[in-house]
């Protein structure tokens, strides 16, 4: 845990004009789980994740992929056939998300999973792009 | 795309892409046979751009791309037309590196007599919409950028005038049109077919959508952000950006607000701004 927080803190430092969608993956009770957080400029007011899971739909558990948001922010997580997770956080009265790591959620996969970010965008209040980046780590 | 044939007085015929679940160019007067397909939306939230079909409204579109020869599908329905009006959504490439290039002399919109001569010709070429019009002097040019939806416009009329033909551009997300105007001589030419594709020679790959044609009256443009098609822009279209989001399933209406070829978060916040503007979008 400490390694991860080292984590956080080495890449918001060096992010502090983007957002870093940041999925970090370990061993759970019956499978793998990864931890899905933002290093947030305070600019982004949307969020939109694909994450490929490398595991069939049925086997991902999207229960807390969106648990931990701010209050300030909804979001929906969905899955499609190829088990890859869609994520979507918004504010619809263009509230921008805190500045700071934020975590959003977890996902749950029985058995073994390859998480891969395959697109992450970021929208401002204006709805124009925010640079947007991401990184997995176990 | 909506699936519709216009028929009636004073309306000559809209084509599909698509009729009931299957996406189809079956109700076109004739097509070039090969490479003309019809597009089926398959997984708006597809990353990968080599692989994404675009459309604009509904499921389908209709994809072509660049080869040797010509690759169109053909409207006969104007038939003897003495005026002409339509509109049909073009998207013209993939970025810079898949972007469609007819070259001048090429179209990607081909309206023609009944003897096969060119009436109103429109080029992709150079990163503009070139158009030619027979009976008028001059090509006009309006810029287009690639990966972005447009809306094309079109009014001509056989007779002489100030304002014979009338093409009207908007797309890229844009709210208002590009427009020019050209003054026409006197013709006996009547407006026999059209075609829609790309011509012999032409690189990138081309999808149009919500083709309609008729003798009098403007289609007009497709309500941009209303995603669900009931002409209405509600917090039911920002729901309906979600849903195809999360399901891959093409919403029924115009969901691309952006108008640039991808359903994604930016579209929900288009979607946002639509209802603050609160335009209108009744017919």
């Amino acid at each position: 845990m400490k390694l991860i927080f080292a984590c956080f803190v080495a890449i918001a430092s060096s992010s502090a004009l983007a957002n870093d969608l940041l999925l970090t993956t370990g061993e759970g009770k019956s499978g793998t789980v990864t931890s899905i957080d933002l290093v947030s400029d305070g600019t982004a007011t949307m969020l939109q994740f694909n994450i490929a899971t490398g595991s069939d739909a049925k086997s991902v558990d999207l229960t807390n992929c969106i648990a931990s948001l701010p209050k300030s922010h909804k979001g929906e997580c969905s899955i499609n056939s190829n088990g890859e997770v869609l994520g979507l956080v918004y504010n619809d009265e263009g509230v921008s998300l805190p500045k700071g790591v934020i975590n959003i959620g977890k996902l749950s996969v029985r058995g073994s999973a390859s998480f891969t970010v395959t697109q992450f965008l970021a929208a401002d209040k204006t709805n124009a792009h925010v640079e947007g980046t991401s990184k997995v780590s176990k | 795309m909506r699936n519709k044939f216009l028929l009636g007085a004073a309306i000559a015929g809209a084509v599909l892409f698509n009729q009931a679940n299957a996406c189809s160019i079956a109700q076109w007067s004739a097509t070039d046979s090969v490479g003309v397909v019809a597009a089926d939306a398959g997984e708006p939230t597809q990353p990968s751009t080599s692989t994404l079909f675009r459309r604009y409204s509904a499921r389908c579109a209709l994809k072509t791309t660049g080869a040797a020869t010509a690759k169109y599908v053909q409207d006969n329905s104007p038939a003897s037309a003495t005026t002409y009006k339509a509109r049909f959504y073009l998207y013209s490439g993939d970025g810079s590196a898949n972007a469609v290039d007819t070259g001048a002399a090429g179209f990607v919109y081909l309206a023609r007599d009944g003897a096969g001569a060119n009436l109103i010709k429109l080029a992709l070429a150079g990163g503009n919409l070139q158009t030619t019009v027979a009976n008028a002097t001059g090509v006009t040019n309006i810029p287009i950028t690639p990966q972005r939806w447009y809306s094309v416009e079109i009014d001509w009329q056989q007779a002489a005038g100030a304002a014979g033909f009338v093409i009207k551009v908007q797309g890229a997300g844009s709210t208002t049109p590009v427009t020019q105007t050209v003054a026409t001589t006197a013709s006996t030419a009547v407006l026999a077919n059209v075609r829609l594709g790309l011509s012999a020679g032409s690189t990138g790959t081309a999808f149009f959508d919500e083709y309609d044609s008729r003798r009098t009256t403007a289609p007009g443009r497709l309500c941009r952000g209303d995603v669900n098609g009931d002409r209405a822009i509600n917090i039911f279209d920002r729901g309906g950006i979600n849903a195809e989001i999360g399901t891959g399933n093409p919403a029924p209406g115009q969901p691309d607000c952006t108008e640039d070829g991808s359903i994604n978060v930016f579209d929900r916040g288009c979607v946002n701004a639509q209802i603050a503007a609160n335009p209108t979008c009744a017919l």
